[in-house]
């Protein structure tokens, strides 16, 4: 029946059978089994995560430094566990404190590195000028056009969805702060762009929980088969 | 006055918040690899910390409510028996030399449990999300889920192997997924990296301190 | 609880009832504001200041504002002070000034010159008091050489060295010599209830003074109470009211009388006893006994009322029906038997206590007296009878003397008015404000309270919805899976996207034994879609002759990278003989990111990076290309925002590509990156429709036996949701059609 597997193998492909079962009996109620299915991944997860944050990179990396600078990583390390306890955990807000103001640092560089630039720059090409001159050259007024539209609706649709987070209001007095009418319609506009957005990206949701779902009926109709050969 | 009124709750923390974050600013600016790269290794050995503290607090959790006698008790044994085997099974597995390759390691439970739960919680999903879409348009009767919901039917449509193939697809797909959802997404990149950037300030400037309590 | 001073009879009295009172019954004596004053703010000023006694000295008010009472209180001094010896006058008021000092130690000093200036003050008698008491020496001496005319003087001196020879006994005999004694205890002993009134009663028993201020017909009232009843000075005269202004009061049913209930509720036999009495009323004139009977039908039939009004004060309805009793004699004289007290002090007193016994008139009090008496008189006494045969006596629970028993009150009760009073810390609250503040405490409690989720009943027709929805997709697609026929081809080349196009063009730009970095940054749950989309682009870069080097910054993503490698590539020797290098986890999201593509050997120094494939590794640049998978838009951000650009060093034409294979969920987000010049990301594959482009150009891989049923599982949603929608829009409308009509 499951001829070539030893034990662990056939013991892990039934432990995973039955788990996915368990899991996909969830579509027609919640249930018990799926419950402690959910509780046993839970704890797997955590265990495997810190388990390899220890082995990779907080062992490694402490016995990889200098005494001084172990000293100091242990000393800072004291200090995060001082988190752990609500007596202590004031203690531990300058460890915090280093690891929340280098990653903002890390991220407001990089946001404007690696994004903010980069794509407000892109924001002159979205026209593509040197295709669409090389198309002009050639007579293609329909590539030139579409080069154009395209260029166009990407331009407005970045501005329009910028502006639709624009929460700025005049004040007035004795009135509900409202947006310029300039804005508002904008942002209208940009409502649209961001409904198809959200759209494109719902359905990139489901066509990657689809291929999940086929993945493990696979798993299952495998293991169907090689609990019944004829099948 | 209020919004540049400094609180003065936690110094030590926010000047070292506003020394580590204003130099790792610099660097980006100018040639200070040494510094930042001492900086970096003490962040990641750090960062590595307070994920085993979350654990631990999970772990400590789950313990206090088998010794209260929850109503979760079972589950939260459950999940402290998995934790706990996990981490000594791939700790041993990587560090001791003696565990035997017979027995299931870390793979092994990766491969058996996590894998399989998350992607049939995936498959799960899969259809939680057709019912939700289905009854979207009833649920909120709108235009722009209308608009939702047709851009959804027409993006599953092109990315079919008939609409991928078709012409009509493939214009399709151009106008709506590099068209208007690109422009869309860029705004929402644009919006995303201005927030990123407010957002960091504030904490580098000590106006926000999400690392006092 | 108690009297309440702040009722003002005279203004509800009737005309004719003003005019029985002599005009002059106020005259120079200045109203007591603290006392007539703060009606609405509950507790008077004086009682505010010091629950232990200490009073404020009374401040100038109009004549229209003094209570009746305590006008009378005032006017009998003064008549009384007349009548006082000149000696005991004549306290300078230097000594006065020590005294309210002493005796007011809390009390604000400011207001202290106001008591001087009121010489027809009560206080001013208080002081008198306490000058005498001087002037008599010692309390040891006291029933030395005491004038025949000062009885009644000396009737309170008497039981204040009784009560001082008790405390003597009780341990306290280190005061018997007044000097050693502090301020405030001689002055408490000047203010003992049973002294000043007393000395009113005194006062008020004089024929001639009587004749001159009070009528006819209550001048016989008196003459009977004095002659017939035998009346203890402790309980009638604790209260320190005139019988006159009794009356007055007792006429007055609509103003609530409070007492303090303090004891036990009495039993019925005791109210009969009281109720027995009420019906001796045959001194009283007839148009003062219909009257009187009037107010006493009033009381019974308005029971349910006076109930009411006196409910904050009263706390028993059985003590209130003791104030029905119009007799007062029985229960005097049952005080005065049954008070082991006085027994004690006759005691001690054998020569003087029965002559004061027979000094001391006998009086009977009439049904508006008897309505308007002191509670803690009557309880007291009624508890006395009740605990007959008991040793257990009342407690002090104030001053030195406080836990002792058997000892006369060290807190005068004249500061009382009848009973103690309670301060309260909070607001006084009437009925409509408490109900609105508990009104808004519920309205608050329930908004902070957490509203638990509640379980949303689905309705009948939507679960089976549901439940359609699942049956159908879950069996089309694994009846499509059984199959497994490969029913649809995978996509043609033609039409395959620019973005995977670069990928497949810069995969073969890889020669054979340049370094690709792998990044594998998803989670378990897409893994089996960024597979599918990853394993033929793999393969084509295996098969390029590229070495890899693996990592990520996910902790599952070094695990997830062996088994997809053992899994789906194995046959390549390179993989199965495990010569690529997995750096394994690197922490801290976008920080460690930068920190690897820094300085990657010091990000993994466990690493053996003198051997192949890392030993050419010292930063990004000696990457030939970096290949990310990922399932997350952030992650791939971050890899675009802390690594790309220290692939880019050179200018773009020494830039190591960046390619990426993403979730088909981040394609939109990540697409920006690709759609840029130079463009940051240079090439992309997205979902298993990517991998499927990618494998109609190299080969067949896992994308290919997903296909059918992804492609199924697409247009079975399709139908579901457009269908759905339509049949939930259509019955929607239909309801509100029919709701309309209806």
């Amino acid at each position: 029946m499951f001829a070539g597997m030893n034990s662990v193998d056939l013991a892990g492909m039934l432990v995973s059978f039955i788990l996915t079962v368990f899991v996909l009996l969830y579509v027609f109620d919640d249930n018990p089994l799926f419950r402690m299915a959910i509780y046993i991944f839970i704890g797997v997860a955590a265990g495997y995560a810190s388990a390899v944050a220890l082995k990779d990179v907080i062992l490694p990396r402490l016995f990889g430094l200098e005494t001084q600078q172990q000293l100091l990583v242990v000393l800072w390390v004291v200090l995060l566990l001082m988190k752990l306890f609500p007596k202590t955990a004031k203690i531990g807000n300058p460890a915090a404190g280093l690891l929340v103001g280098v990653g903002a640092a890390v991220a407001v560089g990089g946001a404007v590195q690696g994004t903010l630039l980069p794509q407000i720059t892109a924001s002159s090409d979205f026209f593509a000028p040197g295709d669409m001159n090389l198309a002009m050259q050639a007579g293609q007024y329909g590539s030139v056009l579409e080069y154009f539209m395209r260029g166009l609706v990407v331009l407005v649709g970045t501005v329009a969805t910028l502006a639709h987070f624009h929460f700025g209001a005049k004040p007035a007095p004795n009135q509900i702060p409202n947006r310029k009418p300039f804005i508002e319609v904008l942002s209208k506009i940009g409502q649209v762009f961001i409904a198809v957005t959200f759209g494109v990206i719902f359905a990139g949701i489901y066509s990657a929980a689809l291929s999940a779902l086929i993945e493990r009926l696979l798993f299952l109709i495998t293991v169907i088969q090689r609990m019944i050969p004829g099948l | 006055m209020n919004r540049f009124k400094f609180n003065l709750r936690s110094p030590v923390a926010t000047v070292v918040t506003i020394a580590a974050g204003g130099i790792m600013l610099l660097t980006y600016l100018m040639d200070l690899q040494n510094l930042q790269t001492v900086i970096l290794d003490v962040v990641m050995i750090g960062a590595a910390t307070a994920l085993v503290i979350g654990v631990v607090n999970l772990f400590s959790v789950h313990v206090n409510k088998i010794r209260t006698g929850d109503s979760g008790a079972v589950g939260s044994a459950a999940l402290v028996v998995a934790l706990v085997v996990t981490f000594l099974v791939t700790m041993a597995e990587e560090i001791t030399t003696f565990y035997p390759d017979s027995l299931p390691g870390a793979d092994w439970i990766l491969n058996t449990i996590q894998v399989p739960v998350e992607s049939a919680l995936m498959g799960v999903m899969a259809i939680t999300l057709v019912y939700a879409a289905a009854r979207l348009v009833t649920l909120r009767p709108n235009i722009f889920s209308v608009l939702f919901v047709l851009t959804l039917l027409l993006t599953m449509i092109i990315s079919t192997q008939m609409g991928l193939d078709s012409g009509m697809g493939q214009g399709l797909r151009n106008f709506l997924v590099h068209g208007l959802a690109s422009g869309g997404a860029r705004g929402i990149l644009i919006g995303v990296a201005l927030g990123t950037i407010a957002t960091g300030l504030r904490v580098l400037m000590g106006f926000d301190r999400p690392y006092d309590g | 609880m108690g009297f309440d001073p702040n009722d003002d009879p005279e203004n509800d009295l009737p005309e004719w009832l003003r005019g029985v009172q002599p005009e002059d019954e106020n005259g120079g004596f200045e109203p007591d504001d603290s006392i007539s004053s703060d009606s609405e703010e509950g507790l008077p000023n004086w009682m505010q200041k010091d629950e232990q006694g200490s009073f404020q000295g009374p401040e100038t008010e109009d004549e229209e504002d003094t209570p009746e009472w305590l006008a009378n209180i005032r006017n009998e001094e003064n008549s009384r002070k007349d009548q006082e010896p000149p000696d005991f006058s004549e306290q300078d008021d230097d000594d006065n000034l020590a005294w309210l000092e002493s005796l007011s130690e809390q009390s604000e000093p400011d207001e202290e010159p106001e008591r001087e200036e009121e010489p027809g003050d009560f206080l001013e008698k208080v002081q008198e008091l306490k000058a005498r008491d001087q002037a008599e020496g010692s309390w040891g001496d006291e029933e030395e050489g005491q004038p025949d005319g000062e009885l009644a003087e000396e009737e309170d001196d008497e039981i204040t060295a009784a009560w001082k020879r008790e405390s003597g006994t009780l341990s306290l005999s280190e005061e018997d010599d007044e000097d050693e004694l502090p301020d405030w205890v001689t002055g408490l002993t000047s203010l003992d209830p049973a002294e000043l009134p007393a000395r009113r009663d005194t006062a008020s028993g004089d024929p001639q003074q009587e004749d001159e201020e009070i009528p006819e017909w209550l001048t016989d009232i008196r003459q009977k109470t004095s002659e017939d009843t035998k009346q203890p000075e402790e309980v009638l005269p604790a209260f320190g009211i005139e019988p006159d202004e009794l009356y007055e009061a007792g006429s007055e049913d609509d103003e609530p009388v409070q007492f303090e209930v303090d004891e036990e509720p009495l039993e019925d036999e005791q109210v009969d006893a009281f109720s027995e009495e009420t019906e001796i009323t045959g001194s009283l004139p007839s148009w003062l006994e219909n009257l009187q009977t009037n107010a006493l039908v009033e009381s019974t039939e308005d029971a349910e009322e006076e109930r009411l009004n006196t409910a904050a004060y009263v706390e028993d309805e059985d003590v209130s029906a003791l104030f029905e009793g119009d007799d007062l004699p029985d229960w005097l004289d049952e005080v005065e038997e049954e008070e082991p007290e006085e027994e004690e002090i006759e005691e001690e007193l054998p020569e003087q206590v029965p002559a004061l016994d027979e000094e001391i008139p006998k009086g009977e009090l009439p049904g508006w007296l008897q309505e308007i008496r002191p509670v803690e008189a009557v309880t007291s006494t009624v508890d006395e009878a009740e605990g007959e045969g008991e040793e257990e006596r009342e407690q002090e629970t104030v001053g030195p003397l406080s836990g002792l028993r058997d000892v006369l009150p060290a807190e005068p009760h004249i500061i009382h008015f009848g009973s103690k009073p309670k301060l309260s810390t909070g607001f006084e609250l009437t009925g409509a404000q408490k109900q609105y503040a508990e009104l808004l405490k519920s309205q608050v409690k329930r908004e902070s309270a957490s509203i638990p989720a509640e379980r949303r009943s689905v309705a009948n027709p939507q679960l089976v919805f549901r439940w359609i929805i699942a049956i159908l997709l879950l069996t089309i697609t694994f009846s499509v899976l059984w199959w497994d026929r490969n029913i649809l081809p995978l996509p043609g080349q033609d039409a395959i996207p620019a973005e995977t196009f670069a990928a497949h063009e810069l995969v073969n730009q890889v020669q054979p034994g340049e370094r690709v970095l792998v990044g594998f940054e998803y989670q378990p749950g897409l893994a089996a879609e960024l597979e599918a989309a990853s394993a033929s682009l793999l393969d084509d870069l295996l098969g390029s002759g590229a070495e890899l080097v693996l990592v990520s910054t996910q902790p599952v993503g070094p695990g997830l990278a062996e088994s997809f490698l053992g899994s789906q590539l194995s046959g390549w020797p390179y993989i199965s003989e495990r010569r690529y290098a997995n750096l394994g986890y690197v922490s801290g999201g976008a920080a460690g990111l930068l920190n690897f593509a820094l300085d990657p050997r010091k990000a993994k120094p466990d690493m053996s990076w003198s051997l192949s494939p890392l030993d050419t590794i010292n930063n990004m640049m000696d990457f030939a290309m970096v290949l990310v998978i990922t399932d997350d838009p952030d992650v791939a951000r971050s890899w675009v925002e802390q690594v790309q650009p220290l692939m880019d060093v050179g200018g773009s034409d020494q830039a190591v590509p960046l390619v990426m294979v993403v979730s088909a969920q981040a394609e939109p987000l990540v697409y920006p990156y690709y759609y840029t010049t130079p463009r940051q990301v240079s090439g992309l594959v997205s979902g298993v429709s990517g991998g499927a482009f990618y494998e109609s150009y190299h080969g067949e891989s896992l994308a290919r036996r997903y296909w059918d049923a992804y492609n199924i599982g697409l247009v079975l949603a399709v139908f579901v949701i457009a269908g759905g929608s339509i049949i939930n829009l259509t019955r929607t409308s239909l309801n509100r059609t029919g709701k309309g009509r209806s």
